[in-house]
C-alpha cells in the first residue's frame, strides 16, 4: 500500500520542522495510513543509521600557514 | 565572530578549533577526498579570516560556514568530475566503513553503514549537501537554506528525495 499523500511532510514531521497546524493535521492521517506510518519507521531508522556512522577522526586539519 | 570582527584574534582561534572537525567531516563526506577535504577546510578558514570586515551576523555561524564550505566542495566535485571512480576508492581508504572483526551482529551493523556511505556517495550533490547539514551537523531547515542558497521548502524537497534514494538502495541491498 502506498499513499502519496504529502510525503515531503514527512521528513519534515521527523526532523520536528512542521508548524502546530500541520503536524496535528499529519498525526491525525498517520492515525489513519499504516504506509505513512511504515514511512515515518523508516526514516527514522535512517536517521539511527546516521547517527551511527563512524566520525572520520576529524579534528586534525593543522592552520594554514603564514594566514593568521 | 563579532569578537574576532573587534581585533580579538585569540576568538578566531576559538571558530577554528570548535568549527574545523565539522567543517572537515562535511567536506570530507561531499569530496570524498580526505587530502583534499583538508585543503578545502583551510580554505573556508582562509575566507573567512581575509573576509572578516565583511562579515555580517545575520544567521548563526554555522550557517556562514556551512555556506562557504557548500561553494568550495561544489567547485572541487565540478573540478575533480573525471576523477570520480578514484574519489570513491579514497573514501574506502578513509577507513569510512569500519570493517571491525567481530561479532555478526556488529557485522551487520557495519555492512549497513558502508551501504548507506555508498548510497551517500551516489545522492546529486545538493541532496547529498543537505542530507549532511541536517543528519550529520544538526542544522534546521531555515540553516540549511541559508547555507545552500535556497529556500526552506526546496530544503523539505531535497531532502525527501535523498531520504526516498537512501531508504531505497538501503532496502535494494537487503532484497
Amino acid at each position: 500500500m502506498e499513499c502519496r499523500r504529502n510525503p515531503e511532510n514527512i521528513a519534515a514531521y521527523v526532523d520536528d520542522e512542521l508548524g502546530p497546524a500541520e503536524r496535528a493535521e499529519l498525526e491525525a492521517h498517520l492515525a489513519d495510513c499504516t504506509a505513512c506510518r511504515e514511512q515515518v519507521a523508516a526514516e527514522r531508522r535512517l536517521g539511527e543509521l546516521f547517527a551511527a556512522l563512524p566520525a572520520l577522526h576529524a579534528s586534525a586539519t593543522p592552520r594554514p600557514a603564514g594566514v593568521w | 565572530m563579532l569578537a574576532f570582527q573587534g581585533g580579538d584574534r585569540r576568538a578566531f582561534e576559538t571558530l577554528f578549533a570548535r568549527y574545523t572537525p565539522r567543517v572537515l567531516t562535511f567536506l570530507t563526506r561531499m569530496v570524498r577526498d580526505r587530502a583534499r577535504a583538508e585543503e578545502l577546510t583551510q580554505d573556508v578558514f582562509v575566507r573567512i579570516y581575509n573576509a572578516v570586515d565583511r562579515y555580517e551576523a545575520r544567521a548563526r555561524f554555522s550557517t556562514y560556514v556551512f555556506g562557504i564550505a557548500h561553494n568550495l566542495a561544489l567547485n572541487e566535485l565540478a573540478r575533480a568530475h573525471r576523477k570520480h571512480e578514484q574519489a570513491r576508492a579514497d573514501l574506502s581508504e578513509l577507513g569510512a566503513v569500519d570493517p571491525a572483526p567481530g561479532a555478526e551482529e556488529q557485522l551487520d551493523a557495519d555492512r549497513t553503514r558502508g551501504r548507506l556511505e555508498r548510497a551517500m556517495a551516489d545522492l546529486p550533490e545538493r541532496q547529498r549537501a543537505a542530507v549532511l547539514l541536517r543528519s550529520e551537523q544538526g542544522l534546521d531547515y531555515e540553516e540549511i537554506a541559508k547555507a545552500l542558497g535556497t529556500s526552506v521548502s526546496s530544503v523539505k524537497s531535497l531532502l525527501h528525495r535523498a531520504r526516498e534514494t537512501l531508504l531505497a538502495a538501503l532496502a535494494k541491498e537487503d532484497a
